[in-house]
């Protein structure tokens, strides 16, 4: 049995007294690679903003890499950011720098590494990405699959323990997501790197997870494997890892009070 | 054989073989103590200018990418005087690395010193 990563306890988070995630509990075992399923507004990215200590809960607690997220000083706070590496949807690079240099500027930032080790570095990780040729380029020189790959080589500068995804798929085509999945896959099997993925890409969920959630309106629904999900009877779980047009989430949308709204007299 | 004074607890001792140097690194290599490596590895330990320096990995369960950018950097030193570099016994955790970074082929990957010597 593995040891747990991050563990999520009775977490709560709410904005202007809307509950955005509903005292949830959630483990991430070390080394898996755990995919977290959600439609738009189902607190997925929320979760994710937690668990990086971008946000504090407004109930519960967050262990990560054995520490409380919600008791740590500022200063511990930046230790715990040093550890881990976050792929954020647009890959946040800084404009004004080369990709070499937004590769390189965690590692200058935060260690007492020589040029000329860090050098080697960012090629190894521009590498990695296939974004070797590259290096000198300014972002807005760079499609949107290369700035997400330049994100993910930043990402990986100084070798984190944990990786966290946000949507590493939306907006890429076809063949570039499938590439980014299959280096998320390597990430992790080849050097243990546990692994955080936040998407609603079934295609690309299916190719990474070892374990997949889906939270719908603030809470967990399912937890299970990628067969366990895929052959689930729960409806709810089978309209939207199939992305079928009837089930809960349409009807749910459907009895929203359309025809009281426009029926109403006092317009 | 003769011992090289490496005065580190990352490399504890290493030999002169001929024209081969042959050390053991000990212990996890990461960003913090990777410098320490680099002040061995591009120092005393290729002082002679050998023609194999062969790196002993047994005891080494992780390395990161400073470690690995700081033998490629060993390497490009080697390389100066015909000198080549030899990684024997390899952790999986330590071969992932180097497979994923596509390093694997870089380097000469031996399962042992004995095979180092005579590769």
């Amino acid at each position: 049995m593995s040891d747990v990563a991050i563990q999520v306890r009775d977490v709560t988070k709410k904005y202007d007294n809307r509950v955005i995630l509903d005292a949830i509990g959630l483990d991430v075992q070390e080394a898996e690679t755990l995919v977290i399923l959600g439609g738009s507004g189902s607190g997925k990215s929320t979760l994710l903003r937690l668990m990086i200590g971008n946000i504090i809960p407004d109930a519960g607690t967050i262990l990560s890499l054995g520490k409380d997220l919600c008791a740590m000083t500022p200063r511990q706070l930046a230790d715990y950011r040093r550890s881990i590496g976050v792929l954020f949807q647009s890959g946040a690079l800084f404009n004004s720098m080369t990709v070499f240099d937004n590769v390189a500027l965690p590692i200058r930032e935060h260690t007492d590494v020589p040029e000329e080790t860090i050098s080697i570095m960012v090629k190894i990780k521009l590498e990695l990405v296939g974004l070797r040729q590259h290096a000198d380029k300014m972002p807005s020189e760079l499609s949107g699959g290369m700035k997400k790959r330049a994100g993910l080589a930043r990402a990986l500068a100084l070798d984190p323990k944990v990786l966290f995804y946000d949507e590493p798929s939306a907006g890429l085509d076809p063949v570039t997501s499938a590439e980014i999945d299959q280096l998320i896959i390597d990430l992790n099997e080849k050097l243990g790197v546990t692994t955080v993925v936040v998407t609603h890409e079934m295609d690309s969920a299916f190719r990474i997870a070892d374990r997949m959630v889906l939270l719908d309106r603030g809470k967990f629904i399912v937890s299970g494997s990628p067969d366990e999900m895929r052959n689930s009877k729960d409806p709810l779980v089978r309209q939207f890892v199939h992305g079928l047009t009837e089930g809960p989430l349409t009807d749910r949308r459907r009895a929203g009070g359309y025809e009281s709204d426009l029926l109403a007299e006092d317009i | 054989m003769a011992d090289i004074a490496t005065g580190t607890e990352l490399v504890p001792t290493a030999r002169q073989d001929g024209d081969a140097v042959l050390a053991s690194i000990r212990g996890e290599i990461d960003l913090h103590n990777s410098p320490e490596l680099r002040g061995v590895l591009i120092g005393p330990l290729i002082a002679s200018q050998p023609k194999r320096l062969v790196l002993n990995l047994s005891q080494v369960p992780y390395m990161d990418s400073s470690a690995i950018a700081v033998m490629v950097e060993t390497l490009q030193k080697l390389r100066k005087f015909g000198g080549k570099l030899y990684l024997t016994n390899l952790q999986p955790r330590v071969k992932g690395l180097l497979e994923i970074a596509r390093l694997d082929s870089i380097f000469v990957i031996t399962a042992d010193e004995a095979e180092a010597l005579t590769k």
